[in-house]
């Protein structure tokens, strides 16, 4: 008998392999609950049940109110395991966040408290939890995260394929605008003073001078709150970034604008290697921002896009006051301010940012050159302004930055205002 | 040693680089020029020997130094030479009264613009702009010098006993620059 004869009849026989394959059924079926016992939630509620009972059997001891420990360790008695999950259906939110953080769920812990320290057993009453329940916003439309997902590292991201990991730290402010209008306001919205400082810094360092926000705005660059504010992952090349593929996050890609120089973040193609075209490295100027200015800015930007939040959770809109002024010069600057100026002309006027392939290498320093020009001949400037601008080797790509002109944008008033904030900041004529 | 030829090769590179951008910010201004001319740029490219004559010697060096080597990198010198400009002579303090003066001794010279633009610091705000350009190498020193060359050479060709002179050659070149490029002298001068 051979050896393939034998492993066939004696062996491998239908009825070995019946009973065989019943009993890997069997094992695999064990495994699979033995598997779905000791799921991360599972252990994370088991462990805060067992510290809850072991707390409130040693509070009952000390306590003259036994009754009232009595009956919530019936509540908890009465939990089990199980997912818990939060529906917002009208913010499209279904979050399972309290089924590990047992202590933000008001059926478990009504005051959203709990004892511990360590999370995600840790939970801490909250003016804004307080005014903001759970039960009618979920976590999500806040924290952003995955509400759906059932281990911390998916729940929390980023992972794969999802692109709203949490907002942590002072970034969280920036989803307080999807519902809030009025977050300039620090008597009204007291919690929101990073997003205000945000608020400042593009202001003050002319960011609208080159984005767009709804389509107002310089022409150069992306509109911001339509464009990057909630830009597909898959959009942005993350090559030059130096971030590991789980820190590759769009609030990770718009902090690095910030702080890492923008040509290296984006550097083009300036010698036409990959393109038909040579590609000129960001226009950007490197901001050199402290950590915490880039979070600011970061907070703002993220805060100019967002889901589409259904009206009857608006925030009441306040108007914001209308600045006082002194003066035209006082005016004019803020005109400068409003169309972002100072973006290419530095803040002061004093400027400008580098134009890569510019003929000049810098944009015009205001201070010099205004007090050459006339009223009339300066008002012309701004309204045509100056493009193309020349570039210094001719084979390279067109410099990123020109001068829009802003004839439709800025007139009237506001252009007299302007021209009189900048020949107050002119320098003076000496007599030649 | 090896350290020594790397920084001497850096000098010369970034040298070549600066020159090469220098020469590139004079062309492209050169070429703008020429795309953009001005009836001045018909006019006499030199002053004569006779009108540089009775010049005093520091105009007719900042003229010769300057204006007919640094600022001709970009345009040619008949442009400020035949420039309908005219600064009001004196010191900065002295200007509103001889504006007043100079009014009330030619009203010619307040009629046509294109004939005699009359300011207090045209040309000191033309000479400041120039020097913004990209790649100007006038320094601060020459620029002054060129600017005081132009006022005094204005002062000269184009008021009192010369105005008459100025005003037919002035509105010669105007003429001849509108039957040549009818819309560039439409988009100047009547604007």
């Amino acid at each position: 008998m051979s050896v393939k004869e034998l492993l066939l009849t004696r062996y491998f026989t239908l009825r070995n392999l019946f009973v065989g394959g019943n009993v890997v059924l069997v094992l695999l079926l064990a495994a699979a609950v033995v598997k779905d016992q000791r799921r991360e939630w599972k252990e994370v509620q088991k462990e805060f049940y067992a510290r809850e009972f072991k707390r409130l059997k040693e509070e009952k001891k000390n306590t003259p109110d036994a009754a009232h420990v009595d009956k919530h360790l019936a509540l908890l008695r009465g939990q089990g395991i199980k997912l818990r999950q939060l529906m917002v259906p009208a913010l499209d939110r279904y979050d399972r966040c309290i089924t590990c953080h047992l202590g933000y769920d008001t059926g478990i812990a009504p005051t959203q408290t709990t004892v511990y320290d360590d999370p995600p057993h840790k939970a801490r009453p909250s003016a804004i939890h307080a005014s903001h329940p759970a039960d009618k916003f979920g976590c999500t439309v806040c924290h952003e995260g995955q509400g759906l997902a059932t281990t911390a590292r998916a729940a929390h991201g980023p992972v794969k394929h999802w692109e709203e990991p949490m907002r942590k730290g002072a970034v969280l402010e920036a989803s307080c605008a999807k519902c809030h209008s009025n977050l300039w306001d620090a008597a009204a919205m007291p919690f929101t003073d990073n997003w205000r400082k945000g608020e400042a810094l593009f202001q003050k360092i002319g960011c609208i001078g080159c984005h767009q926000i709804h389509g107002q705005g310089g022409p150069i660059s992306v509109d911001l709150a339509e464009e990057t504010a909630d830009k597909p992952l898959s959009r942005i090349d993350f090559s030059f970034t130096g971030l590991p593929h789980e820190d590759r996050t769009l609030e990770n890609w718009i902090r690095l604008h910030f702080v890492k120089d923008p040509w290296t973040l984006v550097p083009g193609d300036p010698e036409g290697l990959h393109n038909d075209e040579p590609v000129p490295p960001s226009g950007m100027p490197f901001f050199s921002l402290s950590a915490e200015e880039a979070d600011a800015l970061t907070t703002y930007v993220l805060s100019l896009g967002g889901d589409r939040i259904p009206a009857e959770f608006l925030a009441p809109a306040s108007p914001r006051p209308a600045p006082v002024f002194r003066n035209a010069i006082e005016r004019g600057r803020a005109v400068y301010v409003k169309y972002g100026c100072g973006g290419c002309h530095a803040p002061d006027g004093t400027g400008g940012i580098r134009n890569f392939n510019y003929v000049n290498d810098t944009e015009p320093n205001l201070v010099k050159v205004v007090g050459t020009y006339t009223r009339h001949e300066l008002q012309e400037k701004i309204e045509k302004g100056v493009s193309p601008v020349d570039k210094k080797d001719p084979k390279g790509p067109t410099p990123s930055l020109y001068m829009p002109g802003w004839k439709e944008k800025i007139k009237g008033q506001e252009m007299d205002d302007l021209l009189t904030y900048l020949f107050s900041i002119a320098e003076k004529d000496e007599d030649w | 040693m090896k350290k020594t030829i790397q920084f001497l090769m850096t000098v010369l590179a970034l040298t070549g680089s600066a020159v090469f951008a220098a020469d590139t910010a004079f062309e492209a201004e050169r070429k703008k020029a020429l795309a953009s001319p001005y009836a001045n740029d018909f006019g006499p490219e030199k002053l004569t020997d006779a009108q540089l004559a009775a010049y005093p010697a520091e105009h007719v060096k900042a003229y010769k130094e300057v204006l007919l080597v640094k600022c001709a990198k970009c345009h040619s010198a008949a442009r400020p030479l035949n420039s309908q400009f005219f600064e009001v002579p004196g010191k900065k303090e002295e200007k509103a009264a001889n504006l007043v003066r100079l009014q009330g001794a030619n009203k010619d010279m307040f009629k046509n613009p294109a004939v005699w633009q009359v300011e207090n610091d045209i040309w000191q705000r033309y000479v400041k702009r120039m020097m913004a350009k990209p790649g100007c190498e006038i320094s601060e020193p020459e620029g002054k010098a060129v600017y005081r060359f132009l006022v005094y050479d204005s002062e000269q060709r184009k008021s009192g006993k010369n105005a008459a002179v100025w005003k037919a050659q002035r509105e010669k070149l105007l003429l001849d620059f509108k039957a040549k490029n009818p819309a560039r002298y439409k988009e100047l001068y009547e604007k």
